[in-house]
């Protein structure tokens, strides 16, 4: 295996509403390889991108607060750095992609101008300079003309072209790790291949790990190295997409897989569903496994301890009580 | 992607505003008309008086005071004899320095506290907010008499006193504007992408919030005016010897407003007209900058499109 560049360890990031604490993102651990692709699975408010925007401290405080936990970058802590050690690597060593690119792009400054901004923090470059990388970065990622297209403003972009922009400008410095919190959500189903088929090729050409949260089990098959589906906070299960497809140990794994809409089944055969609704955070008890209200082999130790991610096979790892009963429904996925 | 072969040119951006200020603003355009007109008047004083400036004084002629209208003064002349015309000339240029400088300037102060106070946020954003909030307990017009007092009569010290307590109550609307700019996805993403406070301030949150600090501008434009005559009004204010709108409606013009009332009508009318004009191209710029105020019912453009309308589909027939 590649070397290790980020390494998350019992990350702890809760919020406070109202009294009421949150655990977004409840004791986390996970290693990102150079050049590896992690794809982070999870429905909405699953914790994903709080997850992701810790890692960069982005939180907003308050009323998020990171608790506890260690987030190595190269072995230096990201939690315990000064605000000016952290700008330092934002953008340059660890940068991201946000969800909607219209509203991650700023109205009133030119698309070029803002692609050269984080060149113009990180590097050190004169505006005239920036702006000839920003053609080159531009250019990149496909966007036709872009000598031209450098000097117009977001709105004059289309949706797609605005997410390819905002890729040019997370890629700008060359990070070694970009995030990516659902890149395609704003955009058609074309458009979506596109642009990550060009993540995917940047990413490859410049040796960069991505971290990418989706909801999208198709970008997890073609793209992702590892999986990791995360619910109410916690990572459930983790694996190689082969493993989490035609493996998959935990029952809220399972469900998933059986929702994707399949065209190699007879209509008769209905979609799959979860039952149930994502739990209100704040209220899963602190010792128990968060899927227990919605799962169907849920039993009293579901409810009043708390399942640790254990090894099911090479690099492979479920956190449930009741994997040997799940053995039937996944035997019958295939 | 073939759409995008050719021909895509940036956008010119070549001043479509002063257009539309005055195709669907007549009103603010005039306004901006007789805002120009008078910065010229202000500048070309020297030129345009009939009896310039002598050692930075209007020429005294005591022999001839308080004048009725004649071709030699036709306007008259007041109480020392000086040339009302002149006079009312080179008051031009006082209340358009004193325009210009305490809008500048209390814009800039109310920028500065405004975006700083909603960017950085936390205990600063706390402080600051308080203290504004007591300045703003104090009755604006007492601040000014204590200041006036304080820094003594004249013209800088007048833009000090005027435009200090203006930009610090100002700060309260671009705080609030700023505040629904830094929560967003470019404030964010140039977080993300490594950037200071004063970098996300000067690049993403002030150019976003600009058109509301220009109609804060340009609203305050003719209180500036309306504050120097309440000022003089109260003997606070310029130099005895400036000619200034505001002073010359209090002092002579009061005292003769009966025997020789152009004193009092001709400043005042200067007055109401600059207040009158600044207040229409203040209203104007918000239109247009504002794009919720666009076209709303009853608006010059709503009637002007039915216009069109209308004559369009009698074309057709």
């Amino acid at each position: 295996m590649a070397e290790t560049i980020l390494e998350i360890q019992h990350l702890k990031t809760y919020f406070y509403n109202n009294g009421k604490e949150l655990r977004a993102s409840d004791d986390l651990s996970y290693e990102v390889h150079k050049g590896e692709c992690v794809a982070i699975i999870g429905e909405s408010g699953s914790g994903k991108t709080v997850e992701a925007l810790s890692i960069l401290r982005l939180i907003p405080y308050p009323p998020g607060l990171i608790m506890g936990g260690r987030i190595l970058f190269h072995g230096q802590d990201l939690l315990a750095m000064s605000d000016e050690e952290l700008k330092q690597i934002r953008g340059s060593k660890i940068s991201m992609i946000f969800q909607e690119a219209s509203t991650a792009l700023n109205p009133v400054m030119t698309i070029g101008k803002q692609i050269a901004e984080s060149l113009r923090i990180h590097k050190g470059m004169k505006k005239k300079e920036a702006l000839d990388k920003a053609v080159e970065l531009l250019a990149r990622v496909d966007i036709p003309n872009p000598e031209q297209r450098v000097k117009q403003y977001p709105h004059e972009f289309s949706g797609g072209m605005q997410q390819r922009a905002m890729i040019a400008m997370a890629m700008s410095c060359s990070p070694e790790l970009l995030i990516a919190d659902e890149p395609t959500t704003a955009l058609d189903v074309t458009v979506q291949a596109q642009v990550l088929e060009q993540l995917n090729l940047l990413r490859q050409e410049s040796d960069t790990a991505l971290i990418i949260i989706t909801h999208n089990l198709g970008v997890v098959a073609r793209y992702a190295d590892t999986v990791k589906i995360m619910y109410g906070g916690k990572i459930v299960e983790s694996g190689t997409p082969y493993d989490i497809f035609e493996r998959p140990h935990h029952p809220y794994t399972i469900g998933l897989v059986r929702a994707v809409p399949r065209l190699d089944l007879p209509r008769s055969h209905g979609l799959h569903t979860i039952p149930g609704e994502p739990p209100d955070m704040s209220q899963i008890p602190e010792n128990s496994c968060a899927f227990a209200g919605r799962c169907k082999y849920a039993g009293e130790r579901c409810r009043t301890a708390r399942p640790a991610l254990e090894p099911v096979g090479e690099g492979h790892f479920c956190a449930c009580f009741h994997m040997d009963q799940t053995k039937e429904e996944r035997e019958a996925l295939v | 992607m073939k759409e995008e072969k050719k021909g895509v040119k940036p956008r010119k951006h070549s001043s479509p505003f002063l257009k539309e200020l005055f195709t669907t603003k007549p009103l603010a355009g005039i306004g901006l008309v007789v805002l120009i007109l008078m910065v010229l008047v202000a500048v070309l004083a020297d030129v345009l008086a009939p009896y310039p400036m002598v050692d930075g004084q209007l020429q005294v002629d005591v022999l001839h005071k308080l004048a009725k209208r004649s071709l030699e003064h036709p306007l008259g002349t007041d109480n020392l004899g000086r040339d009302l015309l002149s006079y009312l000339i080179y008051g031009a240029r006082t209340s358009v320095i004193l325009c210009v400088a305490c809008t500048i300037l209390s814009t800039v102060l109310s920028t500065i506290i405004g975006v700083s106070s909603a960017v950085l946020g936390g205990k600063f954003d706390l402080l600051v907010q308080r203290l504004v909030d007591a300045w703003q307990c104090i009755p604006s017009m007492l601040i000014l008499l204590i200041l006036m007092v304080l820094l003594g009569n004249g013209v800088p010290q007048l833009i000090i006193a005027i435009a200090v307590p203006g930009g610090i109550a100002g700060s309260r609307m671009v705080r609030s504007a700023a505040m629904s700019v830094k929560d967003s996805g470019y404030v964010k993403m140039s977080d993300m992408l490594g950037s200071n406070a004063v970098w996300k301030m000067w690049k993403h949150v002030i150019p976003n919030i600009l058109p509301i600090i220009i109609i804060n501008m340009a609203g305050s434009l003719g209180g500036v005016v309306m504050m120097e005559a309440s000022l003089n009004f109260l003997g606070y204010g310029v130099d005895p010897g400036t000619p200034s709108w505001g002073a010359l409606i209090t002092s002579t013009g009061r005292t003769y407003m009966f025997s020789y009332p152009l004193l009092a009508i001709c400043p005042g009318v200067l007055i109401a007209l600059m207040v009158f004009a600044s207040a229409m191209f203040g209203d104007g710029v918000r239109d247009i900058l504002d794009p919720r105020l666009k076209g709303g019912v009853g608006s010059y453009n709503a009637k002007k499109l039915r216009k069109i309308a209308a004559k369009m589909t009698a074309a057709q027939k």
